[in-house]
Protein backbone atom coordinates (compact mmCIF):
# COMPACT_ATOMS: atom_id res chain seq x y z
CA UNK A 1 0.00 0.00 0.00
CA UNK A 2 2.91 2.62 1.04
CA UNK A 3 4.65 1.22 -1.60
CA UNK A 4 2.32 2.48 -4.17
CA UNK A 5 1.83 5.46 -2.82
CA UNK A 6 5.54 6.25 -3.44
CA UNK A 7 5.87 4.62 -6.58
CA UNK A 8 2.94 6.62 -7.60
CA UNK A 9 3.86 10.32 -6.35
CA UNK A 10 7.87 9.15 -7.76
CA UNK A 11 6.13 8.36 -11.21
CA UNK A 12 4.31 11.61 -11.00
CA UNK A 13 7.65 13.50 -10.78
CA UNK A 14 10.04 11.43 -12.99
CA UNK A 15 10.36 14.57 -15.42
CA UNK A 16 12.96 15.70 -12.35
CA UNK A 17 14.89 13.00 -10.93
CA UNK A 18 16.41 14.43 -8.03
CA UNK A 19 12.74 16.23 -6.55
CA UNK A 20 11.41 12.52 -7.72
CA UNK A 21 14.24 10.99 -4.97
CA UNK A 22 14.21 13.62 -2.56
CA UNK A 23 10.07 13.28 -2.10
CA UNK A 24 10.18 9.51 -2.16
CA UNK A 25 12.47 9.41 0.61
CA UNK A 26 10.76 11.93 2.24
CA UNK A 27 6.96 10.51 2.40
CA UNK A 28 9.09 7.07 2.57
CA UNK A 29 10.02 8.12 6.09
CA UNK A 30 6.65 10.04 6.89
CA UNK A 31 4.65 6.58 6.10
CA UNK A 32 6.99 4.71 7.89
CA UNK A 33 6.49 6.91 11.17
CA UNK A 34 3.02 7.07 10.17
CA UNK A 35 2.59 3.10 10.28
CA UNK A 36 4.81 2.83 13.30
CA UNK A 37 2.84 5.13 15.28
CA UNK A 38 -0.43 3.59 14.69
CA UNK A 39 -1.61 1.18 17.49
CA UNK A 40 -3.34 -1.04 15.07
CA UNK A 41 -2.75 -4.60 15.17
CA UNK A 42 -3.11 -4.60 11.42
CA UNK A 43 -0.14 -3.41 9.56
CA UNK A 44 -2.39 -3.41 6.76
CA UNK A 45 -5.29 -1.20 7.56
CA UNK A 46 -2.53 1.27 9.25
CA UNK A 47 -0.62 1.29 6.14
CA UNK A 48 -4.09 2.32 4.42
CA UNK A 49 -4.86 4.85 7.01
CA UNK A 50 -1.33 6.66 6.88
CA UNK A 51 -1.51 6.72 2.50
CA UNK A 52 -5.26 8.14 3.21
CA UNK A 53 -3.98 10.61 5.75
CA UNK A 54 -1.52 11.93 2.94
CA UNK A 55 -4.43 12.62 0.01
CA UNK A 56 -4.09 12.18 -3.65
CA UNK A 57 -0.31 11.33 -4.19
CA UNK A 58 -0.37 13.38 -8.27
CA UNK A 59 -1.89 16.60 -6.53
CA UNK A 60 0.70 16.27 -4.07
CA UNK A 61 3.26 16.10 -6.60
CA UNK A 62 1.78 18.76 -8.94
CA UNK A 63 2.11 21.27 -5.64
CA UNK A 64 5.73 19.66 -5.33
CA UNK A 65 6.61 20.42 -8.83
CA UNK A 66 5.59 23.82 -9.79
CA UNK A 67 7.60 24.90 -5.88
CA UNK A 68 10.53 22.97 -7.74
CA UNK A 69 9.88 24.85 -11.20
CA UNK A 70 10.11 28.07 -9.37
CA UNK A 71 13.36 27.01 -7.77
CA UNK A 72 14.68 26.41 -11.43
CA UNK A 73 12.95 29.63 -12.90
CA UNK A 74 15.00 31.35 -10.22
CA UNK A 75 18.43 29.51 -12.00
CA UNK A 76 17.62 30.33 -15.30
CA UNK A 77 16.90 33.98 -14.45
CA UNK A 78 20.39 34.18 -12.67
CA UNK A 79 22.41 32.39 -15.23
CA UNK A 80 21.18 34.37 -18.20
CA UNK A 81 22.60 37.44 -16.46
CA UNK A 82 25.83 35.57 -15.87
CA UNK A 83 25.90 34.79 -19.11
CA UNK A 84 24.94 38.17 -20.07
CA UNK A 85 28.04 39.60 -18.06
CA UNK A 86 30.66 36.53 -18.65
CA UNK A 87 30.01 37.51 -22.98
CA UNK A 88 30.59 41.42 -22.38
CA UNK A 89 33.66 40.43 -20.52
CA UNK A 90 34.45 38.49 -22.70
CA UNK A 91 33.97 40.66 -25.82
CA UNK A 92 35.67 43.59 -24.25
CA UNK A 93 38.38 40.85 -23.03
CA UNK A 94 39.37 40.26 -26.96
CA UNK A 95 38.41 43.38 -27.85
CA UNK A 96 41.74 44.88 -25.80
CA UNK A 97 43.98 42.03 -27.36
CA UNK A 98 43.15 42.72 -30.80
CA UNK A 99 44.07 45.87 -29.92
CA UNK A 100 47.52 45.16 -27.74
CA UNK A 101 48.24 42.85 -30.58
CA UNK A 102 47.10 45.09 -33.45
CA UNK A 103 45.62 42.80 -35.57
CA UNK A 104 43.69 44.89 -37.71
CA UNK A 105 40.65 43.83 -40.02
CA UNK A 106 42.38 43.79 -43.93
CA UNK A 107 40.70 47.42 -46.03
CA UNK A 108 39.09 44.83 -48.61
CA UNK A 109 36.80 43.60 -45.38
CA UNK A 110 36.31 46.80 -43.92
CA UNK A 111 32.75 47.53 -44.95
CA UNK A 112 31.51 44.32 -44.15
CA UNK A 113 33.00 44.38 -40.71
CA UNK A 114 30.96 47.02 -39.99
CA UNK A 115 28.32 46.01 -41.03
CA UNK A 116 28.80 42.55 -38.60
CA UNK A 117 30.12 44.95 -36.06
CA UNK A 118 27.04 46.50 -35.98
CA UNK A 119 25.08 43.39 -35.90
CA UNK A 120 26.79 41.79 -32.66
CA UNK A 121 26.38 45.21 -31.01
CA UNK A 122 22.49 45.48 -31.68
CA UNK A 123 22.07 41.90 -30.98
CA UNK A 124 23.70 42.32 -27.66
CA UNK A 125 21.72 45.12 -26.36
CA UNK A 126 18.99 43.20 -27.47
CA UNK A 127 19.99 40.50 -25.36
CA UNK A 128 20.41 42.66 -22.51
CA UNK A 129 16.95 44.03 -22.61
CA UNK A 130 15.50 40.83 -23.22
CA UNK A 131 16.87 39.36 -20.39
CA UNK A 132 16.32 42.61 -18.28
CA UNK A 133 12.98 41.97 -18.89
CA UNK A 134 13.08 38.64 -18.68
CA UNK A 135 14.77 38.80 -15.38
CA UNK A 136 11.73 41.29 -14.05
CA UNK A 137 9.15 38.89 -15.50
CA UNK A 138 10.60 35.92 -13.97
CA UNK A 139 10.68 37.42 -10.77
CA UNK A 140 7.12 36.55 -10.72
CA UNK A 141 7.22 33.50 -11.52
CA UNK A 142 9.58 33.02 -8.39
CA UNK A 143 7.43 34.81 -5.73
CA UNK A 144 5.79 31.99 -3.32
CA UNK A 145 2.20 34.28 -3.48
CA UNK A 146 1.86 33.94 -7.16
CA UNK A 147 1.51 29.69 -7.29
CA UNK A 148 -1.91 30.21 -8.52
CA UNK A 149 -1.24 27.17 -10.97
CA UNK A 150 -3.07 28.53 -14.44
CA UNK A 151 -1.32 31.84 -13.54
CA UNK A 152 1.69 30.56 -12.29
CA UNK A 153 1.96 28.28 -15.95
CA UNK A 154 0.95 31.26 -17.95
CA UNK A 155 3.93 33.92 -16.24
CA UNK A 156 6.19 30.59 -16.60
CA UNK A 157 5.32 30.28 -20.54
CA UNK A 158 5.88 34.07 -21.10
CA UNK A 159 9.28 33.91 -19.08
CA UNK A 160 10.77 31.39 -21.23
CA UNK A 161 9.47 32.94 -24.14
CA UNK A 162 12.06 35.69 -23.22
CA UNK A 163 15.01 34.19 -21.95
CA UNK A 164 14.77 31.94 -25.32
CA UNK A 165 14.40 35.32 -27.17
CA UNK A 166 17.09 37.37 -25.26
CA UNK A 167 19.73 33.57 -25.46
CA UNK A 168 18.44 33.91 -29.38
CA UNK A 169 20.22 37.58 -29.76
CA UNK A 170 23.30 36.96 -27.89
CA UNK A 171 23.38 33.23 -29.94
CA UNK A 172 23.50 35.92 -33.02
CA UNK A 173 25.86 38.51 -31.31
CA UNK A 174 28.29 35.47 -30.75
CA UNK A 175 28.41 34.36 -34.23
CA UNK A 176 28.65 38.09 -35.51
CA UNK A 177 31.88 38.13 -33.27
CA UNK A 178 33.39 34.98 -33.97
CA UNK A 179 32.55 36.08 -37.77
CA UNK A 180 34.69 39.04 -37.27
CA UNK A 181 37.31 37.55 -35.31
CA UNK A 182 37.51 35.09 -38.59
CA UNK A 183 38.15 37.85 -41.09
CA UNK A 184 40.69 39.70 -38.47
CA UNK A 185 42.67 36.42 -37.80
CA UNK A 186 42.54 35.28 -41.46
CA UNK A 187 44.68 38.57 -42.58
CA UNK A 188 47.33 37.27 -40.49
CA UNK A 189 49.78 34.36 -40.22
CA UNK A 190 48.46 31.73 -37.01
CA UNK A 191 50.67 32.00 -33.86
CA UNK A 192 49.67 31.38 -30.13
CA UNK A 193 48.10 34.64 -29.39
CA UNK A 194 45.14 33.32 -31.65
CA UNK A 195 44.61 30.85 -28.62
CA UNK A 196 43.23 33.97 -26.27
CA UNK A 197 40.23 35.40 -29.00
CA UNK A 198 39.80 31.33 -29.98
CA UNK A 199 39.58 30.94 -25.96
CA UNK A 200 37.31 33.53 -25.57
CA UNK A 201 34.46 33.18 -28.14
CA UNK A 202 34.74 29.40 -27.24
CA UNK A 203 33.99 30.65 -23.56
CA UNK A 204 31.00 32.67 -25.10
CA UNK A 205 30.14 29.61 -26.96
CA UNK A 206 29.67 27.53 -23.69
CA UNK A 207 27.49 30.09 -21.71
CA UNK A 208 25.21 30.26 -24.52
CA UNK A 209 24.82 26.48 -24.98
CA UNK A 210 24.55 26.84 -21.08
CA UNK A 211 21.86 29.33 -21.34
CA UNK A 212 19.78 26.76 -24.11
CA UNK A 213 20.02 23.34 -22.00
CA UNK A 214 18.77 25.13 -19.64
CA UNK A 215 15.92 27.01 -21.08
CA UNK A 216 14.98 23.59 -22.92
CA UNK A 217 15.12 22.03 -19.26
CA UNK A 218 12.85 24.02 -17.85
CA UNK A 219 10.51 24.20 -21.10
CA UNK A 220 10.14 20.68 -20.49
CA UNK A 221 9.73 20.46 -16.82
CA UNK A 222 7.42 23.67 -17.31
CA UNK A 223 5.08 21.24 -19.56
CA UNK A 224 5.46 17.71 -17.79
CA UNK A 225 4.20 20.12 -14.63
CA UNK A 226 1.70 21.78 -16.17
CA UNK A 227 0.13 18.23 -17.67
CA UNK A 228 0.49 16.94 -14.49
CA UNK A 229 -1.77 20.06 -13.15
CA UNK A 230 -4.49 18.58 -15.28
CA UNK A 231 -5.94 16.00 -13.13
CA UNK B 1 -11.87 23.61 11.79
CA UNK B 2 -12.72 24.66 8.04
CA UNK B 3 -10.06 23.17 5.46
CA UNK B 4 -10.11 26.31 3.53
CA UNK B 5 -9.62 28.28 6.41
CA UNK B 6 -6.24 26.85 7.44
CA UNK B 7 -5.02 26.47 3.91
CA UNK B 8 -5.05 30.49 3.78
CA UNK B 9 -3.17 30.50 7.02
CA UNK B 10 -1.06 27.40 6.21
CA UNK B 11 2.17 28.82 5.80
CA UNK B 12 2.32 30.83 9.45
CA UNK B 13 1.03 27.68 10.74
CA UNK B 14 3.98 25.65 9.37
CA UNK B 15 6.73 28.50 10.33
CA UNK B 16 4.59 28.83 13.85
CA UNK B 17 5.55 24.79 13.96
CA UNK B 18 9.13 25.27 13.67
CA UNK B 19 9.76 27.79 15.87
CA UNK B 20 10.21 25.35 18.72
CA UNK B 21 13.28 23.87 16.48
CA UNK B 22 14.13 22.09 13.78
CA UNK B 23 11.57 18.91 13.07
CA UNK B 24 10.87 16.67 9.94
CA UNK B 25 7.94 16.92 7.92
CA UNK B 26 6.33 14.07 10.46
CA UNK B 27 6.96 15.71 13.50
CA UNK B 28 5.48 18.93 12.25
CA UNK B 29 2.51 17.66 11.63
CA UNK B 30 2.23 15.96 15.10
CA UNK B 31 3.70 19.37 16.54
CA UNK B 32 0.63 21.18 14.41
CA UNK B 33 -1.54 18.49 15.91
CA UNK B 34 -0.60 18.99 19.44
CA UNK B 35 -0.47 22.63 19.50
CA UNK B 36 -3.76 23.25 18.38
CA UNK B 37 -5.70 20.60 20.27
CA UNK B 38 -5.98 18.37 17.58
CA UNK B 39 -8.26 21.54 16.02
CA UNK B 40 -6.11 20.93 12.97
CA UNK B 41 -6.34 18.08 10.99
CA UNK B 42 -4.74 18.68 7.40
CA UNK B 43 -4.25 16.60 4.92
CA UNK B 44 -1.00 15.32 5.91
CA UNK B 45 0.17 15.61 2.21
CA UNK B 46 -0.30 19.43 1.96
CA UNK B 47 2.60 20.11 4.65
CA UNK B 48 5.33 18.57 1.58
CA UNK B 49 4.36 21.30 -0.83
CA UNK B 50 4.20 23.77 1.81
CA UNK B 51 7.51 23.22 3.54
CA UNK B 52 9.04 22.88 0.02
CA UNK B 53 7.79 26.59 -0.84
CA UNK B 54 8.98 28.00 2.24
CA UNK B 55 12.16 26.40 2.06
CA UNK B 56 12.24 28.07 -1.77
CA UNK B 57 11.15 31.45 -0.73
CA UNK B 58 14.24 31.26 1.94
CA UNK B 59 12.08 31.19 5.38
CA UNK B 60 13.10 27.64 5.98
CA UNK B 61 16.21 25.97 5.23
CA UNK B 62 16.80 21.58 5.36
CA UNK B 63 19.41 19.42 5.29
CA UNK B 64 19.18 15.18 5.30
CA UNK B 65 19.97 13.38 8.70
CA UNK B 66 20.18 9.85 9.47
CA UNK B 67 17.44 8.65 12.06
CA UNK B 68 18.10 6.54 14.93
CA UNK B 69 16.12 3.73 12.83
CA UNK B 70 18.81 4.53 10.14
CA UNK B 71 16.88 5.92 7.66
CA UNK B 72 17.30 9.47 5.65
CA UNK B 73 15.16 11.41 7.49
CA UNK B 74 14.92 15.78 5.81
CA UNK B 75 14.81 18.25 8.73
CA UNK B 76 13.50 21.68 8.53
CA UNK B 77 14.67 24.66 10.20
CA UNK B 78 13.47 27.98 10.39
CA UNK B 79 16.08 30.75 9.36
CA UNK B 80 16.47 34.12 10.21
CA UNK B 81 14.06 35.36 7.52
CA UNK B 82 11.78 33.32 8.55
CA UNK B 83 12.29 33.68 11.85
CA UNK B 84 10.99 37.46 11.00
CA UNK B 85 8.40 36.67 9.02
CA UNK B 86 6.68 34.61 11.56
CA UNK B 87 7.26 37.29 13.84
CA UNK B 88 5.18 39.80 11.30
CA UNK B 89 2.74 37.26 10.69
CA UNK B 90 1.95 36.74 14.30
CA UNK B 91 1.34 40.48 14.54
CA UNK B 92 -0.76 40.61 11.60
CA UNK B 93 -2.58 37.83 12.93
CA UNK B 94 -3.28 39.00 15.97
CA UNK B 95 -4.56 42.76 14.78
CA UNK B 96 -6.93 40.57 13.00
CA UNK B 97 -8.27 38.22 15.61
CA UNK B 98 -8.34 41.18 18.31
CA UNK B 99 -10.97 43.38 15.28
CA UNK B 100 -12.99 40.06 14.62
CA UNK B 101 -13.52 39.35 18.36
CA UNK B 102 -14.70 43.05 18.52
CA UNK B 103 -16.65 43.02 15.57
CA UNK B 104 -18.53 39.51 16.86
CA UNK B 105 -18.37 41.07 20.64
CA UNK B 106 -19.84 44.30 19.03
CA UNK B 107 -17.06 46.70 21.18
CA UNK B 108 -14.88 48.43 19.09
CA UNK B 109 -10.84 47.25 19.39
CA UNK B 110 -8.12 50.07 19.24
CA UNK B 111 -4.84 49.52 17.52
CA UNK B 112 -3.99 49.70 14.03
CA UNK B 113 -5.78 48.33 11.22
CA UNK B 114 -5.75 44.41 10.46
Amino acid sequence: MTGEFLDSIAAALSFDRALARRVRKEFEDHLQQAVAGDRSEDRQAAERRAVARLGDPRTIAAELAVTALAQRAKRLAGGLVLALLGVLLSMKGHGAWYAAMQWRIPDDMQSLAAIIGTVARYTFLTAIFVGAASWAYGSRCRRPADYVHRKYCRTFYHFCLLSAAATAALVVCILSDAVLAAIRLGAISPSVEFLVPIGSIAFEAVCASALIVLIRTLARRGLSTARLQQI
Amino acid sequence: MEGEMLKGHLDMIVLAALSAGPAHGYAVIEEIRRRSGQAFDLPEGTIYPALHRLEQAGLLSSRWVVAESGRQRRVYKLTRRGQRALTERQAVWQRFSQAIAGLLAGSPVNGKPA
